[in-house]
């Protein structure tokens, strides 16, 4: 070892890297690395699965628009539309990381508020049409015919007014351990919402 | 409809950016696909799905996490090209990566295993060919554009000496190597890679505080 290369104690002590210059060292490379040219190649099978997927939101927030909100579950509401539309969930599910759009939980929460904003639903209504799925699995929650949505002509926000209102009504008799997991995914649905308006 | 180069069209899939101006290229991409052009979406696909899943491997994300994460952001980009404004000294390019950097934090944080308090733990060679745990500190990605940060670490690094400057281009820009592959690779001890890193960051540290293009957290 030269002496150049040895670090007096004294040295050592007296400076510690901040973790303000390590960040934004590494922030630099990792930008430099992200503006190079030098880039790994994409599988047709991602390509393939990423064509899909785009085309499955596409596609289901032209029929998202054309329907509005209506207070069923959020599952139905989806798994109906996909098949007006002759799509498969599949991939899209998969890459949301739901595993059963029939059961919203804490675990799949978040998939579910980026099916939302995907979809074009507000925050509001995601949280109803989820709250809907849970009362929906205690049969707490009347089923109204998708088919009944274009009959009644009723404004999409009387129809989110009322569900919410119902809702209360059914969540009174919730027992805690419900109560306590639909506090977890509402909180987990606001905050992918609150990533999205910054 | 503007025109745009040829070289820039989905039936040419670039992943490089290197006909013309690029930066300017760019540009008239975010500004088509904030005018609606969905067609643009395939474009950028191309040109940023291979930035975006490589810098989540970067980052120690698994691949098949890394490429959802890739797909989120360039929906995310196509949700939000409205808010994108080109200020100066920013870029589309520098927009688009702090979408990614914000991905990959919260990523981070869902993914956030407890860590013990153990020294040894932490700075524990890779022996068994994993990266030595670190904790996590959440990066100030928003507080300066990358490219100003960018700009403003190279003009930093031209004032060490080479030494210096190669141990921190090892450790944070053109790799991520620790202090045994750093020794390895420019044939000295590990403890004279640690002393030199120690060192160059030392002398780093007051150029950049004092660089107005770096802003630092109140």
């Amino acid at each position: 070892m030269t002496q150049k290369d040895t670090l007096a104690k004294n040295e050592e002590d007296d400076f510690a890297a901040p973790e303000w210059l390590i960040q934004k060292l590494q922030l630099a490379g990792d930008y430099q690395a992200f503006k190079s040219d030098d880039q790994p190649t994409l599988s047709e099978q991602y390509r393939a699965r990423v064509r899909e997927i785009k085309e499955t939101l596409d596609k289901l927030r032209a029929e998202r628009e054309k329907i509005g909100f209506w207070p069923v579950p959020i599952g139905a509401y989806v798994q109906d539309m996909a098949r007006e539309a002759n799509l498969s969930l599949r991939s899209t599910l998969i890459w949301l990381g739901i595993s059963d759009i029939h059961r919203p939980d804490p675990q799949s929460a978040r998939g579910f508020a980026r099916l939302g904003i995907e979809l074009g639903f507000s925050l509001s209504e995601t949280l109803a049409q989820i709250r809907v799925a849970i009362a929906r699995s205690f049969g707490g929650f009347p089923i109204i015919p998708f088919s009944a949505r274009f009959r009644e002509g009723a404004s999409g926000q009387n129809d989110l007014q009322a569900c919410m209102s119902n809702l209360r009504v059914v969540e009174a008799t919730y027992d805690q351990p419900i109560l306590h997991d639909l506090r977890l995914i509402e909180a987990e649905v606001r905050a992918v919402y609150q990533q999205e308006s910054q | 409809m503007l025109d745009l180069d040829p070289a820039i069209s989905p039936a040419n899939s670039p992943t490089a950016i290197s006909s013309g101006e690029p930066e300017n290229q760019m540009e008239i991409l975010a500004l088509r696909l904030a005018q609606g052009d969905d067609g643009v979406f395939w474009t950028l696909f191309e040109i940023f799905g291979p930035r975006l899943a490589g810098l989540f491997k970067r980052k120690g994300v698994a691949d098949t996490d890394a490429e959802n994460l890739a797909l989120d952001c360039l929906l995310t980009v196509r949700r939000q090209i409205g808010k994108y404004q080109r200020q100066e000294g920013g870029s589309f390019m520098g927009w688009v990566f702090t979408i990614a950097y914000r991905k990959w934090i919260d990523w981070r944080r869902r993914n956030l295993t407890t860590l013990p308090l153990d020294d040894d733990l932490l700075n524990r060679s890779k022996s068994d060919g994993t990266r030595p745990l670190e904790p996590f500190i959440e990066p100030e990605v928003d507080h300066e554009s990358p490219d100003e940060r960018s700009q403003a670490v190279h003009d930093a690094l031209k004032q060490l000496s080479k030494d210096y400057q190669e141990v921190i281009r090892l450790r944070y820009i053109e790799a991520c190597l620790d202090n045994a592959e750093i020794a390895a690779r420019l044939g000295i001890t590990v403890n004279n890679a640690k002393i030199r890193l120690h060192r160059a960051h030392k002398r780093l540290s007051p150029i950049l505080e004092n660089d107005n293009r770096i802003k630092l957290r109140k």
